[in-house]
This record gives C-alpha cells, sequence and structure tokens, in this order.
C-alpha cells in the first residue's frame, strides 16, 4: 500500500533498491553513496536541502481522508474512473460511494461556492463537479452534512428555477452562522463537518462562503473565494459596491451581475484545471527571447494617452505586456483579464470596449479595457484610464499590429503558438511524467503539454491537486518545506525550490526518492537553460524612451 | 494577420445573398466598384440600445458578417464594428455601437449616443417587457441624443411570431408611428428584413447635411464621429470628453 513518506532519511535498502531502478530507467550513475543522497555533489541545493532537514521531506496527505482510503482507492479506482464522463457541471460518478440517500444530483458535485450580502440576499451559487479520487468520496456524513446535503440538493433545482423562498432559508443559515461569530466580535473561518470543509469569507458587504469535500485545504479554499471577490470587484469596483449596500442594504446584487455569471462560471471552473490560481502565477508563451524583444518592441511603440497596461495574450498565455513606471501587473489582475476574455466568444466579433477594474492594481476605479482578436487566437488588451479613448486605443493597436508585422513577429508567434503545447520530451528526463516550473521572481509558470494519462480530465485535476497540496506544503505560512514527496497509487509527485525556482514533477508511482531527485535537478539545469525561452524576462516600461526596455518585472515577489 | 474590424467590408461583400429583399442598397466592397472609388464613404454612427438578451449583436452580426450564432454569450461593455453600404451612388461607412443591455452598462449608454447619426433600438417580439425597455431609450434618445438622429424601433426574433409572439405588430408600429420612429420587425437568424432596417435608416439620414457639416468639423474639430472626432479624441480631453466622472458606472 502507498504511504506518503514523512522522513527525509531513506532506509538504506529502499534506496539501494532505487538507485538500482535509476541506473537502469534513466541510464544515470548513480551517486557513490545511495544510502546518502546529500553526499553526491552534482546538482547542490535540493539534496543539501534534502540533508539539513529532518523535516525536508514531509507530507501534507495524511491530514487529509484519502490516507485513510487508500485500499479503497486500490481496488476501486480503475472501475470508479471508468464510469464518468467529466463534464464540468455534469458527470456521474461515485454513486456507490456517496451516500446514496442525498439524491442523484448533488452528490457527484463537491464544491460549491456561495456568494451572498450582508443582507442575506444571495448574489451568486455554484456547484463544481470535482474530481473522483474515490478515496475522498467515503466520508462520514454528520447530521449538519445530511441537512446540507438535501439543502443543497434543493438548491441546485432553485438556483435553476429561482424559488427565492427555499434559496433564502439557506443563506439565512449561513448569514446566522456569521453573524453568532460576529456577535462576539470574532468571525467564523472554516469549520469541518464530516467530510465537507466550509470556508467563511466576510469581505465588506459580502459574504463568500465555499463548501468543499474535494479535501482541499482550507487556505486554497480561501485563495479561491478571494479569487471570486476579486472577480466582483473586477466587474463593479469595491466604490461601488460599498455604495450600493451603504444606500440599500438588502439590494439584489444580481441586477448588476446578471450577464457576468459567465466571468464567475468560468473562474470557478478554471480552479479545477489550470495551475495558475494556486500558483500565483501567469503561464508565459515559450518563444525565442528574439521573438519576445520583437514583441516588445512592437507593444511599445508609442505612448497612447491614457493607457496603463497593453498585453498581448493568446489563450490565457501571456506573450507581452507593458506598464506604467511605477506600476506592476499582479498575477491575480492578469488572470482576471484573461478569464473575462475566455468567458466569451463576443469579443471574436469585432473591436470591444469595457469598463474592468484590476482590483490589485486600483480596486476603487475602472479602467477601460480595448479588446480585439488579431490573429486567430491572437488578442490585444490595452486598459485605458481614459474612457473615451477608444479610438486612441484603436489606432494604437493598429499601430502594434504593424510593428508586429514589420518586425517579423507574426511567424515567430505564429510558430510559438503552434510548438505549443511543447512535449515533455524536449527536456530529456525519461523518468518525467509531468511537471511544472515557476519562476519566483518572475511569477511566471511553465508546463509542458499533458501527456497521457494526464489527457484525461480527471487524471488531471488529480494530478493538479497534488500540486496544489505541494505548492501549499511549500509556502505553509508554519512551517514550510522546501522539499515535497508524495506516491500515491497512480503517480509520485517530488516539489521543490531551486533557487529562485519551484519546481514540480511527477512520475510513476513506482519511482525512487533519489531517481526523483535527479530527475528533478536535470529539470532545474533545463529550466535554467531555456529561462529565456520559457519567461517573460523584461516588461517595457510606457513612457519611458521609446524602444528602450527596461530589465524591470512582471511584478515583484513582496505582492501577495 | 488583419484586425475584425477591417474585415467586414469584404466579408459584407459576400453577404448579398440574404437581402434579396433589400431595395436599392447593397452592402459592397468599396474597392470593387470603380465608380465609388472615387467617392468618399460618408460616415454614420449608429449606436444599438435595448434590453439584455433582445438580439442587438445578433442583428448587427448579421448585417456585418451575415453570421448568426446561437445561444451566444452576452456583449460585454460595448462592440464596435464597421460597415460599408452602397445607396444610391454614395457610400456609407456605418461606424456601429453594439451596446450591452444589462443595466449595470446604461451609464455608459450616453458616450455611445452622443453625436450618433442613427440609433436602432431593438426589443425581442417574444417578449413584452423589452417593448416596454425600448421605450424608455427612446424616451432618452429622444430627450438626450443629436435631436436630429434617425431612429428606429426594430422587433426581433421575428422566426418566432408564429409560436410565441407576445408583441402585436399593430401595437409597436402604432406606437412607432406616434413617435417618429422607423419600425420593422426583423429576424437575425433567417436574416429577414435585417439589411431593410439598415437601408431605411440610411435613406433617412440627411447625407448631403452630414457631408457638409463634416467640412465644418474638420476645421472646428467638434462633431461627428468621422476621422476629426478621432483626432480630437487622441489630441487630448476637450470636445466629446466634457464632463465625465472617474467612474464608469
Amino acid at each position: 500500500m502507498p504511504k506518503p513518506l514523512s522522513d527525509s532519511q531513506q532506509p538504506p535498502t529502499s534506496s539501494r533498491a532505487s538507485s538500482a531502478r535509476s541506473s537502469q530507467s534513466a541510464g544515470q550513475s548513480p551517486p557513490p553513496d545511495a544510502s546518502r543522497p546529500s553526499d553526491s555533489p552534482p546538482e547542490p541545493p535540493p539534496q543539501t536541502r534534502l540533508d539539513v532537514g529532518g523535516r525536508a521531506l514531509v507530507t501534507a496527505i495524511t491530514a487529509t481522508p484519502a490516507a485513510a482510503n487508500t485500499e479503497n482507492d486500490v481496488e476501486r479506482g480503475p472501475s470508479q474512473a471508468a464510469v464518468g464522463t467529466f463534464g464540468d457541471v455534469d458527470c456521474d460518478f461515485s454513486e456507490g460511494l456517496n451516500n446514496a440517500r442525498t439524491g442523484p444530483g448533488w452528490t457527484n458535485r463537491r464544491k460549491h461556492f456561495f456568494i451572498l450580502s450582508c443582507a442575506g440576499k444571495p448574489i451568486y451559487s455554484r456547484s463544481v463537479a470535482f474530481l473522483v479520487y474515490p478515496a475522498w468520496g467515503h466520508h462520514m456524513v454528520l447530521a449538519l452534512n445530511r441537512q446540507y446535503a438535501d439543502a443543497l440538493y434543493d438548491l441546485r433545482i432553485i438556483c435553476r428555477y429561482g424559488d427565492e423562498a427555499k434559496l433564502s432559508s439557506l443563506m439565512g443559515l449561513i448569514q446566522a452562522i456569521i453573524s453568532f461569530f460576529a456577535s462576539d466580535d470574532d468571525s467564523v473561518r472554516s469549520l469541518t463537518a464530516g467530510g465537507h470543509t466550509f470556508v467563511f469569507s466576510v469581505k465588506g458587504p459580502l459574504y463568500l462562503v465555499a463548501v468543499s469535500s474535494t479535501g482541499e485545504s482550507v487556505a486554497q479554499l480561501r485563495q479561491q473565494l478571494s479569487y471570486l471577490h476579486s472577480q466582483i470587484l473586477f466587474i463593479l469596483t469595491s466604490t461601488q459596491l460599498t455604495r450600493i449596500f451603504d444606500t440599500r442594504v438588502n439590494y439584489d446584487l444580481r441586477n448588476l451581475l446578471s450577464g457576468t455569471e459567465m466571468f464567475l462560471d468560468q473562474l470557478a471552473r478554471s480552479f479545477q484545471s489550470t495551475p495558475g490560481f494556486f500558483l500565483g502565477s501567469v503561464q508565459c508563451l515559450r518563444m525565442p527571447a528574439r521573438v519576445r524583444q520583437k514583441v516588445a518592441q512592437a507593444l511599445s511603440v508609442g505612448n497612447p494617452q491614457g493607457l496603463a497596461f497593453g498585453m498581448l495574450l493568446a489563450k490565457d498565455q501571456l506573450i507581452g505586456l507593458i506598464r506604467p513606471k511605477r506600476h506592476s501587473l499582479h498575477p491575480a489582475d492578469l488572470h482576471l483579464v484573461a478569464n473575462m476574455i475566455a468567458s466569451s466568444s463576443g469579443f471574436r466579433s469585432g473591436e470591444a470596449w469595457t469598463p474592468v477594474c484590476l482590483p490589485m492594481f486600483n480596486n476603487k476605479a475602472f479602467l477601460h479595457a480595448y479588446v480585439c482578436y488579431v490573429g486567430p487566437d491572437l488578442c490585444v488588451v490595452l486598459c485605458s484610464t481614459d474612457k473615451d479613448s477608444f479610438f486612441g486605443m484603436s489606432e494604437y493597436k493598429a499601430e502594434i499590429v504593424k510593428g508586429l508585422e514589420e518586425g517579423g513577429c507574426v511567424d515567430g508567434i505564429d510558430e510559438a503558438l503552434h510548438g505549443v503545447p511543447y512535449s515533455i520530451v524536449e527536456v530529456g528526463v525519461p523518468s518525467l511524467r509531468h511537471f511544472i516550473v515557476k519562476s519566483t521572481p518572475l511569477v511566471q509558470y511553465t508546463q509542458p503539454a499533458p501527456a497521457p494519462p494526464y489527457t484525461r480530465k480527471d487524471d488531471w485535476r488529480r494530478l493538479l491537486q497534488i500540486y496544489q497540496r505541494a505548492s501549499e506544503a511549500l509556502h505553509a505560512r508554519i512551517d514550510p518545506v522546501s522539499t515535497y514527496f508524495y506516491t500515491g497509487p497512480a503517480e509520485a509527485v517530488l516539489a521543490c525550490t531551486v533557487g529562485t525556482l519551484e519546481l514540480y514533477a511527477a512520475f510513476g508511482p513506482l519511482v525512487s526518492k533519489t531517481v526523483a531527485m535527479d530527475a528533478i535537478n536535470a529539470l532545474a539545469r533545463w529550466a535554467r537553460r531555456c529561462e529565456d525561452l520559457l519567461f517573460l524576462g523584461s516588461v517595457p516600461v510606457l513612457g519611458s524612451k521609446q524602444r528602450s526596455i527596461t530589465p524591470e518585472r512582471l511584478t515583484g515577489p513582496t505582492s501577495p | 494577420m488583419s484586425a475584425p474590424s477591417q474585415t467586414p467590408a469584404a466579408a459584407g461583400a459576400a453577404s448579398n445573398t440574404p437581402s434579396s429583399t433589400a431595395p436599392s442598397a447593397s452592402t459592397t466592397n468599396a474597392d470593387a466598384s470603380s465608380a465609388a472609388a472615387a467617392l468618399k464613404p460618408i460616415q454614420v454612427k449608429l449606436v444599438l440600445l435595448g434590453e439584455a438578451a433582445v438580439g442587438k449583436s445578433s442583428l448587427v452580426l448579421r448585417f456585418v458578417n451575415n453570421e448568426f450564432q446561437e445561444n451566444k454569450e452576452p456583449t460585454i461593455g460595448a462592440a464596435f464594428l464597421t460597415q460599408k453600404c452602397k445607396l444610391d451612388d454614395k457610400i456609407i461607412k456605418f461606424e456601429i455601437w453594439d451596446t450591452a443591455g444589462q443595466e449595470r452598462f446604461h451609464s455608459l449608454a450616453p458616450m455611445y449616443y452622443r453625436n450618433a447619426q442613427a440609433a436602432v433600438v431593438v426589443y425581442d417580439i417574444t417578449k413584452a417587457a423589452s417593448l416596454d425597455k425600448a421605450k424608455s431609450w427612446v424616451k432618452e434618445l429622444q430627450r438626450q441624443a443629436n435631436p436630429n438622429i434617425v431612429i428606429a424601433l426594430v422587433g426581433n426574433k421575428l422566426d418566432l411570431a408564429a409560436t410565441s409572439r407576445a408583441v402585436p405588430a399593430e401595437e409597436a408600429s402604432a406606437y412607432a408611428t406616434e413617435a417618429g420612429l422607423l419600425f420593422a420587425e426583423a429576424s437575425a437568424k433567417t436574416g429577414d428584413n435585417v439589411m431593410d432596417v439598415f437601408t431605411e435608416i440610411a435613406k433617412k439620414i440627411p447625407l448631403e447635411q452630414l457631408l457638409a457639416s463634416r467640412g465644418r468639423a474638420g476645421a472646428s474639430g467638434a462633431s461627428g464621429a468621422g476621422a476629426a472626432g478621432r483626432v480630437d479624441l487622441n489630441a487630448g480631453p476637450g470636445g466629446r470628453n466634457a464632463p465625465q466622472g472617474q467612474c464608469g458606472c
């Protein structure tokens, strides 16, 4: 039975076996003394870390229900996994594992987000079907849980058919829980009932609640709630939000948010499918530095009045960016912009002009975003402080396009777009199944195209969830770890920090720690070698001398 | 690589087919017509207003690209599209602002109908409430927009007339006559009447006057949605940029 490893000291036997395996599979020479991998010096940073901490290899797995049910995992895994079709909203799995009495409708919905106003008016409710890690499906259902389950089952229908009376009783319950603590000048942060974690977040006049049985930690759920809150600010600004509820405390915010449900939906879905949110970084299109330089030049050909940020995006990947001198674009803001573009196909039909609020830049006022597709997947976004500057932005876009064409970047970008997602084979580390490399100072990450088995949605989500937990362990406020190793029935994941890089790598379940460490070192070397190719290293600043590029970062590591 | 806004003229040339009903005006590629080559297109700023989900964007897409998409997502903010039309011996370039119908964007509407020569106020013939909203838009336009603005009231979703019509054509037509609007029922889905709406608008716009005033505007840089207006916007906060708050809503 696979058990998570919780100790850095490897028993001599296993490491000898693993080093032998490593020499077979990877064809790499094992360290001279396999029982003490830290003595072999080829790539010091991670290995010294491995040696230094008795706490170096730590696991968070035991804290989740997963560990308790690993047998189920192994036995039921394949058959269970075969049942489902994993649409984001409708999927049909784990009926046998979950409590049947809660009805067929909601049992497969593992995570729910609610947003309500402080007066208890519902604002947003969304259930997210989550991955099937069958072990997590089995849980004790407490009384509260059962009530909640019934209420939720109703809720799904209510949300669709608008039965306000029923919805408000659940909202009332949430409101009551929050107020109960608030009356003691306290605030409820989270509570656990059986397999469900309830996370509460009070943000001004809004209450945000996440209910999850996915095994995600409180901190992760809180982060997701914070993204959802940012999304609402993106639409309304905090000024407006506060004003509305100051004047009419029982205002139904859905009036103002109508037509934007797709933003929130898209965001709630993205939490499960892209690592950018929990990594707090953006994915950058992999392309040669030469082309990148040209793109930067094309983006900074002028300094049109009002322009605050300009970006060139391909789907959710960043190609180029310009920013004002004293400000940087926070990845969270960039996520919101990319999320908006991904949410609506309407942007493809013409030039769009819409007010947006970038909460990390300024949550009190709107910028005005000019959005225009200049290629099949290539989108120019220009954020202006002047709401009448549409034509100015449109002309600037034409200049950018001209610059891109003159610089010969069009082919370069096309090539990069077609070459991405790239294959894991390029890295040349055979034992690797998948990886993510994040550059901490640049707040960017890169990953290869998911290869089988991660082309299947549920496998992919499971992997992301392990990465997510690894990321949490690396960044834990209390007792962060520098290396995280996890083995499960389907894969092993090793995560560690090497200098300014954060590496997450997936291996087969039987991989030894030595092989994994060797692979991750090779990966780190590869990432350093290709840094120019993988990451957007410098961002041109607006208003500086034309075509000069300062080595400024996308945003500093100090930002939260 | 070309911006979508530049393509419609070409797309429009291909889109003549559905509107066999269009009487004298037809969308055409200006470059293709040798007679027209000498003429400068007359720019007409046109704005679409109406309740959410009545089909404003669909009408525009039918007019500009001759496309139709089922279950389109709501427009975010506003979309800008252009389309060239030939009317008699003149070429008209419609600069279309397709606004979002959601309430939160309402306060942005003046930005789009300011200086517009034409407005298309759309309602959904299967939803009675959408006509009320259309009426309130008409009122706002008549009160605040350019006094010479040509307003067309359009009942969309004519293809659903047989099954779920909620607004009788007579009722809307009577209102339109009373308020001095052009009126038509159309279907963006089938393309029925869509071209005709824009043709009628084009006919009703005082083009000569527009040409004459544009000459003056070029000097003063004050009016119109034409090239003069653009230059003006770039130049700085004057003219149209007048008194507006920081916050868009």
